[in-house]
């Protein structure tokens, strides 16, 4: 179980310094993309710095500290939509049980539906221009994200019904009462997420 | 010294990891899962539900994390492989052969880097396969008959290609005679327990925020999805009721199996393998009756099922060769860990202590080799291409754009950009499932109040409308739909086609411009194409349409494309689709082939 425990360990290590290098690899990019006035190119490279997320990242934070300056910057609607979009993208990718960045997520989330009306192609039928912004607010702000909670607890409730049904058919009826309690958080757990 | 060998294939599978969205079904498990929805048939929510968990690592992005989970369960397979073969003939050296011998190969490896459930159902599959080795070597005890049970119901949460191992363990069980019986018939309820995992659909189903495939609101509806009958012959019940005893398939079905096992492991193998299966027929006729049965299970029978083809395209090979066959490479690796077991046997019996302690140590070096290859055509960790290529498609239509997507690779990942992501959640992406029989499914377009106002027009029954307003996409040309060609047209855009009203040509002007604006979006899946290093078959695809657009970018700009201005965007379309199924390319992509029908 140590050794087992070691191994997880070591594959986090790895999976956290190939992000390390995925993240220096973009940020570069992205500077350089910058520098050549490619904005679009740039912001994506941004993008990627923040998707290969590691905690405390200084280069995940400049990164987005890039990003919304340029978002901030461009003057064309298309760039700026293409721009605001990708940070919301971005900032979704790496949520966990915390979410990183999220502070900004209502002030982007405006700018996106502000930008959508004043893009969109109007109908000739005659829908009030108010209703319009109303809907690309509800549409840019829904979310299918379940309950953290909740939805955290699935699973880990499943594995532990997995589990003590396992340990039940090994080591003695004991474990059922487990594996029944277990049971039913997954099951209420699944309703409420 | 299995830790070892075990880190140094995680090193190398992490850093081939898939640093995002995988092409084919991943975008759709990682939508499904992050909603904990129900992805296609079979519904799959035992993966579903663990790949959730893994989304809350934090590192990397909500994709990359549930292609870790991947890789964790391929090296767990990879573990019970090596005491398997440790058990038998307790030799270790020879298990780690056998972990290194298949851990590098083109489908295990392939496998084993993107978001796929195939490395997880080949770890339930070694677990049974172990707990009947336990049987054997170890006396026959009920709590293996149990957990197998178990192990089953829960297999039908995941892949049912798991069930296959109800022949072999059965099997096996009768040799132990009526004890068996007696305890297969009390395994029946823990069987049940396992399969309970499936209720999580229905659960799932009356919650309105997730994402379905098709939601399981009843009994039938639950059916349905669980034994695939929207796939019509493939489904669960249909493909096993196609001829088993046709002689012909059979044949091809040998024929294709050796096919694969050769491509993957060479010839070598062949050797250590039948050295392998004699001499645990010669050890104990018992496990050899179970490992044999279980490898005709997932080689010859499986193949039958689905591999049982003539001749063999690359389509085929992709979809099913490639993805379908990881517990036939895991036995076969296991028979040629055995053989080469014997020879260290040999060795030692002999006292050939020289060849003993060295030989075994440069054989490990031999699966090495394959890595050369790996590292040119299975290496995801800079693959991009289907998550840079379907945003670039997304963010070059208008804003309000209605888009008609055929294919997973279109559909799956534009769900994971607006449903995960919330990126341009304001296009409304319907996917026409069956072309010729014109089945759309408003997959994209939920939840229907968010989008009934903006696209009025649709919900009104009127396309020719969002036509005329330059609002209407597509990924097939239009002359693949019928009823539409009286009034529409087909205009090649970014990555797709623009539905246009026929004959109109402000509006075929008006998408030059549009066209020449968003080509500032091209440059990253460009980049991506030329950078994948794999020879990923839906990668391939997607780039296809990226060296399109440039020809066609050149066309509008210079007008002297091939010197020849009276070029028309049909006749370009013809020559490159030319060019590309010169280069094998692919032959059936009929939902993004540009030529236009005659």
């Amino acid at each position: 179980m140590l050794k087992i425990s070691f191994f997880m360990l070591f594959i986090i290590a790895i999976f956290f310094y190939k992000n390390l290098s995925l993240q220096r690899e973009f940020l570069a990019k992205g500077n350089l993309y910058l520098q050549g006035k490619d904005y679009i190119s740039a912001i994506d490279c941004y993008e990627r710095v923040i998707a290969a997320y590691t905690p405390f990242s200084s280069d995940v934070k400049t990164a987005y500290g890039q990003m919304k300056s340029l978002c901030a910057y461009l003057s064309d609607n298309n760039e700026k939509l293409y721009c605001y979009s990708s940070l919301k993208a971005a900032i979704n990718q790496i949520k966990w049980l915390y979410n990183p960045y999220y502070g900004d997520i209502d002030e982007i989330n405006e700018k996106i539906a502000e930008l959508k009306y004043r893009l969109f192609i109007r109908s000739k039928a005659g829908i009030d221009n108010e209703v319009i912004q109303n809907e690309f607010m509800k549409l840019t702000k829904f979310s299918r994200e379940p309950d953290k909670f909740w939805s955290f607890l699935a699973p880990v409730s499943l594995i532990g019904w997995v589990g003590f049904i396992i340990a039940g058919i090994w080591y003695g009826k004991r474990y059922y009462i487990l594996s029944l309690i277990s049971f039913i958080v997954w099951v209420v757990s699944l309703y409420m997420a | 010294m299995i830790y070892i060998i075990l880190a140094l294939i995680s090193f190398v599978y992490i850093l081939f990891l898939v640093p995002t969205i995988s092409t084919g079904d991943g975008a759709e498990f990682v939508v499904t899962s992050f909603t904990l929805g129900i992805p296609h048939p079979s519904g799959y929510p035992l993966y579903v539900q663990l790949l959730k968990l893994f989304s809350f690592i934090p590192l990397g992005n909500v994709a990359e994390r549930m292609a870790l989970f991947t890789v964790v369960f391929s090296i767990g397979s990879l573990l019970v492989l090596y005491l398997m073969v440790k058990i038998i003939y307790e030799e270790k050296k020879a298990a780690w052969f056998a972990v290194l011998y298949v851990a590098f190969i083109y489908s295990f490896l392939g496998q084993s880097v993107i978001i796929k459930f195939y490395t997880f159902n080949l770890f339930i599959i070694a677990v049974l396969l172990l707990l009947g080795v336990f049987t054997v070597l170890k006396g026959y005890d009920k709590k293996y008959v149990f957990l197998s049970a178990f192990l089953l119901g829960l297999s039908t949460a995941n892949h049912h290609t798991g069930l296959f191992m109800v022949v072999p363990l059965f099997l096996l069980g009768l040799t132990y005679g009526r004890v068996f019986i007696k305890d297969f018939i009390l395994s029946i309820p823990f069987f049940l327990m396992g399969f309970l995992v499936n209720i999580y659909m229905y659960i799932r189903s009356s919650n309105e925020k997730a994402f379905f495939f098709i939601p399981v609101k009843s009994l039938e509806a639950f059916w349905e999805v669980f034994l695939r009958k929207p796939y019509g012959t493939a489904s669960s019940v249909e493909t096993v009721k196609t001829g088993i005893f046709d002689f012909w398939t059979i044949l091809y079905s040998i024929k294709n199996v050796i096919y694969l096992l050769d491509k993957n492991f060479t010839s070598a193998g062949f050797v250590l393998f039948i050295l392998g299966a004699i001499y645990l027929y010669k050890k104990n006729k018992r496990l050899f009756l179970f490992i044999i049965v279980s490898f005709f299970m997932y080689s010859i029978f499986l193949a039958k099922l689905t591999l049982s083809n003539k001749e063999l395209n690359i389509s085929v090979l992709y979809v099913v060769g490639h993805q379908y066959f990881l517990p036939m490479f895991f036995l076969f690796a296991l028979l040629s860990g055995l053989g080469i077991a014997v020879i260290y046997i040999f060795f030692r019996k002999k006292n050939l202590s020289f060849a003993y302690r060295i030989v075994p140590y440069i054989v490990l070096f031999f699966p090495l080799l394959f890595l050369f290859d790996r590292v040119l055509d299975q290496n995801f960790g800079k693959n991009y291409v289907s998550y840079s290529y379907n945003k670039t498609l997304l963010s070059v239509m208008p804003v309000g754009s209605f888009y008609v997507s055929v294919g997973d690779n279109r559909i799956f990942p534009s769900w994971y950009l607006k449903e995960v992501l919330g990126f341009r959640r304001d296009i409304c992406n319907i996917s026409e499932v069956y072309v010729k029989e014109h089945q759309f499914i408003l997959w994209g377009c939920k939840p229907k109040s968010m989008y009934k106002l903006l696209f009025k027009e649709f919900y009104g029954g009127n396309l020719l409308r969002l036509a005329e307003e330059g609002r209407l996409f597509s990924s097939i040309h239009v002359k693949k739909i019928e009823k539409f060609t009286k009034f529409l047209d087909s205009k090649y855009f970014i990555f797709q086609y623009a539905w246009i009203p026929k004959d109109d040509e402000q509006i075929k002007g008006k998408l030059d411009v549009l066209y020449l604006q968003k080509q500032k979006y091209v440059n990253m899946p460009t980049v991506d194409c030329l950078m994948h290093n794999t020879d990923d078959y839906y990668s391939l695809n997607l780039c296809k349409f990226v060296s399109y657009n440039y020809a066609l970018l050149l066309k509008i700009k210079e007008k002297t494309f091939f010197a020849d201005t009276s070029l028309s965007d049909e006749k370009i379309e013809d020559i490159f689709t030319e060019l590309i199924m010169k280069n094998n390319l692919g032959n059936s992509f009929y939902y993004v082939e540009s030529n236009v029908e005659n």
